[in-house]
């Protein structure tokens, strides 16, 4: 624990937890892997939301539902394996995967994150906080508290393109070929993660619409030019394609 | 030999894992004050005014530290000999501030947070100069980035030059002018960090007699103990500096770094003092790699045989030049140690910039030397249609050879004659060859979007820095033939207490576990350099030999005495006279201490060496290269090294697999990219990418069979080496796999798509 940390907070409910996270200075704790990672100084209470959450993966006829309490190690020893892969590239540590929930990954936003593309491109859906309402990931604003992930029947494809296998990758591109629609989402170094849904037959102007904000999206950096990170989703999303 | 050469069980190694308070910061001191240093958010600004009013005010602070509080005094943080070969141009605190993360301010308080918080309440005004991000603008840049007046050392003050070195030996451009073959080629290696786990951490405190006290986490004990003294302005005699167990330092650790700090603090508050860098203030604020950019020519004869080699050099020192010129001199040194070549000429300017520090990294100049050297030697191996392990076979020195440049060229200074009594790099690249299954990788067709290659390099170091490094031992014995090694060697972490445990006990015809080491004590231990150079198995292991054979015959004239006969030799753990009479090892230590011919049995030595003979490398690299986004994963490395006698073949293996990850971490993943105002954007572990156990390939190591005739029972240096030769390697297996030459590292895959689409 870092020297900032005055006080743990353990509310009785969700609604208790989503008034407190509205003090400035306080923040949800579950797994806490991102906390320890950031250290932030200007944090000063922290709101034990695990008793909270629950930790149950069970299949909906199709559909998966995962408790936001679910550990990133857990997932792997229930489920399919794109999943698993787009873990174990969010997260290469087994120890922080032993502690970083579901709802943490998905909370912290990464574009970065493999589970996140992947999510993005299964049309994962979210229960937040009391609400029976299922909202789409990709609907979701940021407010409120995790409690379940429902990730629907998918067929979803994911690459990624990093220095070492333990980094995270600079592209990240998902692609979800269903019947009617097909879903894609591009992330990783990006300032969003942009994602695009179309008929299996694609509008080339759309198409080409979305490369270039695809390409906006990203940094001219040490890890390469806009244009070139651009090369890649499209080769990527060739290469993954089904439909071409 | 009964120890040399077999595995041991570390004499820290139930310590470690433990999980004992054996590390620096496991020490918990009363009523210490907490450190933070205030890191310029400027590369070059001059501080016109600085309010600590409000820091002090805050409750808590207890002292804060601004150049005002000291006199004008410029020395160097480079821990390494005496007087130093590299400029004085830094001071505790300056008016000046020469790059993102130079010191301007300290603050002591009563927690970390107390501490952070007065940092954030320091204002400076700053007068904002112009900076220099590009070694190749600094000598024309038209301002200087030190002043004249009080530095000196510094090699050109107006051109920003650090230091300068040339040499020469035969008539290099009549040679390349005669030459059937002849190369060039410009190549650069990059800034990287040393990324050890433990940070910097440095504790001090007044003992009894008021002395300092200083705790940390350094490689040089000795150095930080004269250094300090003279920062501070003390006497030597007043201080302690005491070297716990490290968490590795790989050369960021030879750097008197903070341990002026903590004394400061602990002279004017009289309290405990303790400092303890984060992440990002090792990434921008402590030590890197000087990048270099090397510009080479080789001439061949007919019969491909070198005719000249030809190195220009410009280093990046960074904004302080505490090791420019001697960096500079190894990567001079060792490329031009490799292959024995007629002719040779170097000539190289280490320039200053408005960047982070280059300090000493494993291998000290020599990854930037034998990136550029392999690289080309490679692309002349394909020119000339010759394998490129031919092409090396046919060159390197042999045992029995002169290296002249070792004369001329020294580490800083004028060096000392080298003669090779041992390599077997011949050895090592036939092995190698075979276990890299170099000839069906090499012809083997490739296609489709994942292509494999295969790359060889080779490499040299040093064992210690010759005419300089010097190390000493004492060791006394005890009543049941156990033996206390006092020694001033510095182990970080790469089991040195245990090999020179090895040596003493091999010595004394004991088992390990009768050695109690104990090291890196100014105020306990003998002087000691420090563990730095490759120097600590090859200098310091020799005084433990020649300690404990002084020691192993004080207990045999002890044992004839005891015994009362002229002859008398010793087998085992006991003195045997020739009349047939024996006394144990034990019984003559007792009788020493209390009852007859009372004394101490024990020997002391020091040692310096003249030589320093090379340990050798080939590395062979085979790569995956995936030409849909130009990444590049490294499948397998075969390593194979000369290091003559291993003393411990797990801790010498351990040492290889070790520098692997480092050096291909350099090729591939290690990125330090600055911004428009130098300011170093990948501050943490998520975005400065080292290696993990996750990413590493298949590491094949071997040691070639080998003995050198000055080295303690025929060993030489293991430490450095394995650092050198991978990152070629690597570069050559992807030219291999894809045709793509890389000259600039770190890698870029985009470079390599690129390169294969012919831009």
């Amino acid at each position: 624990m870092w020297s900032s940390i005055e006080q743990i907070i353990k509310p009785d409910n969700l609604n208790e937890a989503s008034v407190l996270l509205k003090e400035k200075g306080s923040v949800l704790f579950a797994g806490g892997t991102y906390l320890v990672a950031q250290k932030d100084r200007v944090v000063h209470t922290l709101i034990d939301i695990n008793h909270l959450i629950n930790d149950k993966i069970e299949t909906h006829g199709s559909d998966i539902h995962i408790d936001a309490g679910c550990t990133l190690q857990e997932i792997i020893g229930f489920t399919n394996l794109p999943l698993n892969s787009a873990i174990l590239g969010a997260c290469s540590s087994k120890n922080i995967r032993n502690q970083r929930t579901i709802g943490g990954e998905i909370a912290r936003r990464r574009t970065d994150s493999d589970l996140l593309i992947f999510l993005f491109s299964a049309r994962a859906k979210l229960l937040i906080g009391e609400s029976d309402a299922p909202i789409e990931l990709c609907d979701w604003n940021g407010n409120g508290i995790i409690v379940k992930i429902i990730i629907p029947q998918h067929a979803v494809k994911l690459e990624r393109v990093a220095l070492l296998d333990s980094a995270p990758a600079y592209v990240l591109v998902g692609i979800n070929e269903l019947k009617d629609t097909i879903s894609v989402s591009v992330g990783g170094k990006t300032s969003e993660i942009l994602c695009f849904q179309t008929k299996p037959e694609p509008d080339e102007a759309e198409v080409r619409k979305f490369m270039d904000e695809v390409e906006a999206n990203f940094d001219d950096d040490h890890l390469g030019s806009p244009t070139y990170k651009r090369h890649l989703v499209c080769k990527l999303l060739q290469e993954m394609a089904v439909v071409r | 030999m009964k120890v040399i050469g077999k595995d041991t069980q570390r004499v820290d190694g139930q310590a470690l894992v433990r999980g004992k308070p054996v590390f620096a910061d496991d020490m918990q001191l009363k009523d210490v004050l907490y450190v933070k240093i205030l890191h310029s958010p400027i590369a070059h600004a001059n501080i016109l005014s600085i309010d600590v009013s409000k820091a002090e005010a805050l409750e808590g602070v207890v002292a804060v530290f601004t150049h005002k509080d000291f006199k004008p005094h410029y020395y160097t943080t480079a821990g390494q000999g005496y007087p130093e070969p590299g400029p004085r141009d830094m001071r505790i605190l300056d008016e000046t501030v020469r790059f993102v993360g130079d010191r301007v301010a300290f603050v002591a308080a009563e927690s970390i947070t107390i501490a952070e918080q007065a940092i954030g309440l320091i204002d400076v005004e700053y007068e904002e100069l112009p900076c220099i991000f590009d070694s190749q603008q600094s000598m024309t840049a038209g301002f200087a980035i030190h002043p004249s007046e009080g530095t000196s050392g510094i090699h050109d003050v107006e051109k920003n030059i650090a230091a300068h070195l040339d040499a020469k030996i035969g008539d290099v451009e009549a040679a390349l002018a005669g030459s059937a073959h002849t190369f060039e080629g410009s190549y650069s290696t990059p800034f990287v960090q040393m990324a050890h786990i433990e940070p910097h951490i440095s504790l001090s405190w007044l003992d009894d007699n008021n002395r300092l006290v200083i705790r940390t986490s350094t490689q040089v004990p000795h150095h930080v103990r004269r250094i300090v003294a003279e920062v501070l302005d003390i006497p030597v005699g007043r201080i302690r500096v005491i070297k716990p167990r490290i968490g590795g330092g790989f050369g960021g650790k030879q750097e008197i770094l903070n341990e002026e700090v903590v004394g400061a603090v602990t002279l004017k508050t009289g309290r405990p003092a303790r400092i303890e860098y984060t992440r990002a203030e090792e990434l921008f604020a402590a030590r890197v790699r000087h990048p270099e950019l090397l510009t080479i020519q080789l001439g061949f004869d007919e019969s491909h045989l070198l005719t000249a080699i030809d190195i220009n050099i410009l280093e990046d020192c960074g904004a302080y030049g505490p090791h420019a010129l001697t960096v500079m001199s190894v990567t001079s040194q060792k490329a031009l140690s490799m292959y024995k070549a007629p002719n040779i000429r170097v000539n190289g300017d280490g320039v200053y910039t408005n960047l982070p520090i280059g300090g000493a990294y494993r291998g000290y100049g020599a990854p930037q030397a034998f990136f550029p050297l392999e690289s080309l030697m490679d692309e002349a191996a394909m020119e000339m249609g010759i394998d490129p392990i031919d092409l090396r076979l046919k060159n390197v020195f042999e045992v029995g050879d002169d290296v002249p440049i070792a004369k001329i060229l020294g580490e800083g200074r004028e060096g000392f004659p080298m003669v090779l009594y041992s390599t077997e790099i011949a050895a090592c690249l036939n092995e190698g060859r075979a276990l890299s299954n170099w000839d069906a990788l090499r012809s083997a067709e490739q296609s489709g979007r994942f292509r494999r290659g295969v790359g060889v390099a080779v490499a040299g170091q040093g064992s210690g820095i010759p005419g300089i490094d010097m190390g000493a031992a004492f060791i006394k014995m005890n009543e049941d033939a156990s033996f206390n090694l006092q020694i001033g060697a510095t182990d970080l972490g790469t089991g040195s207490d245990t090999a020179l445990a090895q040596i003493a006990a091999e010595v004394l015809n004991v088992s390990v576990d009768k050695i109690i080491v104990y090291s890196s004590d100014t105020d306990m231990t003998p002087f000691d350099t420090g563990a730095y150079a490759s120097s600590t198995t090859y200098i310091s292991g020799t005084a433990v030999k020649k300690a404990a054979e002084a020691c192993k015959a004080m207990i045999l004239e002890q044992g004839r005495k005891l015994l009362q006969i002229d002859n008398a030799e010793i087998i085992d753990t006991r003195v045997v006279g020739s009349d047939g009479q024996t006394i144990s090892f034990s019984d003559i230590c007792i009788k020493s201490f209390y009852t007859e011919e009372q004394t101490q049995i024990m020997g002391s030595a020091s040692h310096l060496s003249y030589d320093s003979p090379p340990p050798f490398n080939a590395t062979f690299a085979e790569v995956e290269v995936d030409t849909l986004t130009g990444t590049v994963r490294v499948i397998k490395i075969v390593s194979v090294t000369d290091a003559g006698q291993i003393i411990n073949p797990k801790m010498a293996e351990g040492q290889v697999e070790g520098g692997i990850p480092q050096a291909l971490g350099m090729a591939l993943s290690e990125f330090m990219p600055f911004d428009d105002k130098g300011r170093f954007t990948n501050l943490d572990f998520n975005s400065y990418h080292i290696y993990t156990s996750n990413d590493m390939p298949e590491m094949v190591v071997r040691f070639a069979d080998s003995h050198e005739p000055t080295g303690p029972y025929g060993a030489k240096a293991v430490a450095e080496i394995p650092i050198n030769a991978p990152a070629p390697a690597v570069a050559n297996a992807v030219y291999n796999a894809v045709g793509v030459r890389i000259k600039h590292l770190p890698i870029k895959p985009e470079q390599i798509l690129a390169g294969m689409n012919g831009k």
